[in-house]
């Protein structure tokens, strides 16, 4: 299991960040390498995340995302977090390219006017019966997909980081950049929009 | 509201709440004894519990399937085998210049 690193850690890898970067952008390879080494992982867990499970988009984003930051490399400020700025790309990048596949039914507001009673009940809570469940793989997954697509960028990155990719909550905090209760909050929240969705055959609204 | 009962000691919407630390197992035992002890006397929780359940378990199960005969599952195993095959196509793509 991946482990969280410490605060004297993350100090380190920031001052090793910060000479990379600077490197980098006098056109440094080996440099370049080497944060590639460390940030490889969590560029990828996050890419995974927010392609909802598609190896190839996810390979693709990690891809641009690191060609950004090689290009970009000057135009970082040191008084910032290099990992806060990397993950930014990626989310950009994942963002860009999820705009060349069909573009998402709008999403229900993410900070919930909506109660979970009312996102339960949406969600089949109360329900006799469950409804009638997609009987191969193929046609499972592809309904999961495109519900996982329907939902925000948030909703799609906490259920990644956690379902697919299987993180720690603290791990998959960090990388969403959200304190743990908000994200364990929005990580149900988001699970309950998710079976809205497959409920609707892949979008909270039904189209 | 679909429904909201008190059943083993606990209400529907506290289950519907705690559902996903009940899962995680990461509920305090007494809080754990009451979910329960709902789900074993409410049906409707019950149900949507085990779907609940089921979507999470599906997440992992399904999309994390490999997408081809020869590809290792996503995850932890692919990483490390994939990774320098990766950096390799990123230095490949990288531009003579930069930064300038």
């Amino acid at each position: 299991m991946p482990c969280v690193p410490t605060q004297d850690d993350l100090r380190s890898i920031d001052q090793r960040d910060l000479d990379d970067l600077r490197d980098i952008a006098l056109g440094d390879r080996v440099a370049f390498a080497r944060l590639v080494s460390r940030y490889e992982r969590p560029v990828l867990h996050l890419a995974r995340a927010l392609c909802a499970g598609q190896r190839d988009s996810a390979d693709d984003v990690l891809q641009d995302t690191f060609l950004s930051v090689f290009q970009g490399a000057h135009t970082f400020r040191a008084d910032g977090s290099p990992r806060a700025w990397i993950l930014t790309i990626a989310r950009h990048a994942a963002a860009k390219h999820l705009r060349h596949t069909p573009p998402p039914a709008p999403s229900p507001d993410p900070d919930d006017a909506t109660s979970l009673a009312s996102l339960g009940a949406a969600a089949g809570w109360g329900e006799a019966a469950s409804p009638e469940q997609l009987t191969s793989d193929a046609e499972q997954r592809a309904a999961l997909q495109r519900a996982l697509l329907s939902l925000d960028d948030t909703d799609r990155l906490v259920i990644g980081l956690r379902d697919l990719q299987g993180l720690s909550g603290p791990e998959a905090a960090a990388l969403a950049g959200l304190p743990l209760n908000t994200l364990k909050t929005r990580l149900h929240r988001a699970r309950l929009r998710l079976m809205v969705a497959m409920r609707a055959g892949g979008s909270p609204h039904g189209s | 509201m679909a429904h909201d009962r008190d059943v083993g000691g606990i209400r529907c919407l506290e289950v519907l709440a705690a559902l996903p630390s009940f899962l995680d197992g990461d509920v305090p035992a007494d809080v754990h004894a009451r979910v329960l002890c709902h789900l074993q006397g409410c049906t409707w929780c019950a149900q949507f519990g085990g779907d609940y359940a089921q979507t999470v378990a599906r997440l992992r199960a399904i999309l994390i399937l490999p997408q081809s005969a020869d590809a290792p599952a996503s995850g932890e195993a692919d990483e490390g085998a994939d990774g320098g095959a990766r950096l390799r196509r990123l230095m490949d793509a990288l531009p003579v210049y930069s930064g300038e």
